[in-house]
């Protein structure tokens, strides 16, 4: 995986779609897709502008996000980190690149450095920090179960 | 039919929802708080029903879907409908220093900003409870306690002993076989000296000190 990483995004997904992975715009289409009406042109991206989203729906995404099998791509992510800054909203940027980054479950340590190499001139810009600078790739504190008190 | 009766005579009341006065209740509170001179912070602003909620929620802000508004930490709804803090002094002035650029945010603030909005991080929600230690632990102890029941107890009280391991039983029992000379081949009565009646040097294998008494007892009779 060493290699794929500094080679353009269509090439990767093209040869990733020998493993059984797709591009997150190629699987079908989404609720949010319906308030718009069916157009053959334009991408996925263009009829639904994330960064003009408000809270309420950007958290519907993000819940979405979590619920659907794949991790989106890094063109959705920046919409979404635009969308948490014209909110004024720091805690939500974090909160879903903690979504993205364990969306990779088992295949964490291959994505995640793949996405933050695409997505990390647009956090330096906005000036939101990496979670490792955050310090939460690791649980930070001990919270106590609910079942336990 | 004559069981129905009764109720048919009795009258059950219509229920009717509990109604409130909506008409009155939106002319008075219809203002947002923001029109007199007193700065609202952000977070507390007004909206329609806020006071139906804050027995359930506080005074914290709804910012998702959810028709009765709760905060869990979970993967699979990472973005619950309400904050998880109410707003302090403090909050607000870091919520005014949010609006600006986040350059400006030091880590502190951020992490504030994130446990106003999230109890745990998604980290902490999937790390392990160390719950398999406490139920391998108490089961240790009962186990423990049953063993120590069992060997002090179990075997103290003479009412659980059985009665056929006393030396009594065995002696009269080695007598009888003696007597009836069963097993001559390979059993008792080929180890038994009839002609001295004594038992033979291997029996010895088969005695205690207390069990050579008996013995002795026995070939001391006949």
């Amino acid at each position: 995986m060493n290699k794929l990483r500094n080679i353009e995004i269509s090439f990767v997904f093209h040869s990733a779609a020998a493993a059984g992975l797709r591009p997150y715009s190629e699987t079908g289409p989404r609720p949010h897709t319906s308030l718009y009406p069916v157009v053959s042109e334009g991408t996925w991206l263009e009829k639904n502008n994330y960064a003009q989203f408000d809270g309420w729906e950007l958290r519907q995404l993000i819940n979405f996000v979590a619920a659907d099998d794949g991790v989106p791509e890094p063109e959705i992510i920046i919409e979404v980190l635009k969308g948490c800054r014209n909110n004024n909203d720091y805690a939500l940027a974090t909160r879903f690149l903690e979504v993205v980054r364990l969306k990779g479950g088992n295949k964490m340590s291959e994505t995640w450095p793949y996405i933050m190499q695409e997505i990390g001139p647009t956090m330096q810009e906005l000036g939101i920090s990496t979670l490792k600078e955050m310090g939460y790739e690791e649980p930070e504190l001990w919270l106590e179960n609910v079942d336990d008190m | 039919m004559l069981r129905c009766a009764p109720r048919a005579l009795k009258k059950q009341p219509i229920w009717v929802a509990p109604s409130r006065n909506i008409a009155l209740t939106s002319v008075n509170r219809d203002a947002p708080a923001t029109t007199g001179s007193k700065a609202v912070l952000p977070g507390h602003e007004y909206y329609p029903g806020k006071e139906e909620y804050s027995p359930v929620i506080g005074h914290r802000e709804i910012v998702g879907h959810g028709e009765i508004p709760y905060y869990t930490d979970s993967f699979t709804v990472p973005c619950p409908a309400i904050r998880f803090r109410e707003v302090d002094e403090a909050l607000g002035k870091l919520r005014e220093k949010e609006k600006g650029d986040w350059k400006l945010l030091s880590l502190e603030d951020k992490k504030t900003l994130y446990r106003a909005s999230f109890n745990s991080t998604l980290e902490e929600v999937r790390a392990p409870s160390g719950d398999w230690k406490r139920c391998i632990g108490d089961n240790a102890i009962l186990m423990a306690l049953m063993f120590l029941g069992v060997s002090v107890i179990g075997f103290a009280d003479p009412q659980y002993e059985p009665k056929t391991v006393t030396n009594e039983w065995v002696d009269a029992q080695t007598e009888y076989l003696i007597k009836r000379r069963v097993q001559p081949v390979d059993g008792i009565a080929s180890w038994y000296d009839y002609e001295n009646n004594k038992f033979k040097p291997t029996w010895s294998i088969f005695t205690t000190k207390e069990t050579s008494k008996s013995v002795k007892t026995l070939s001391e009779k006949e």
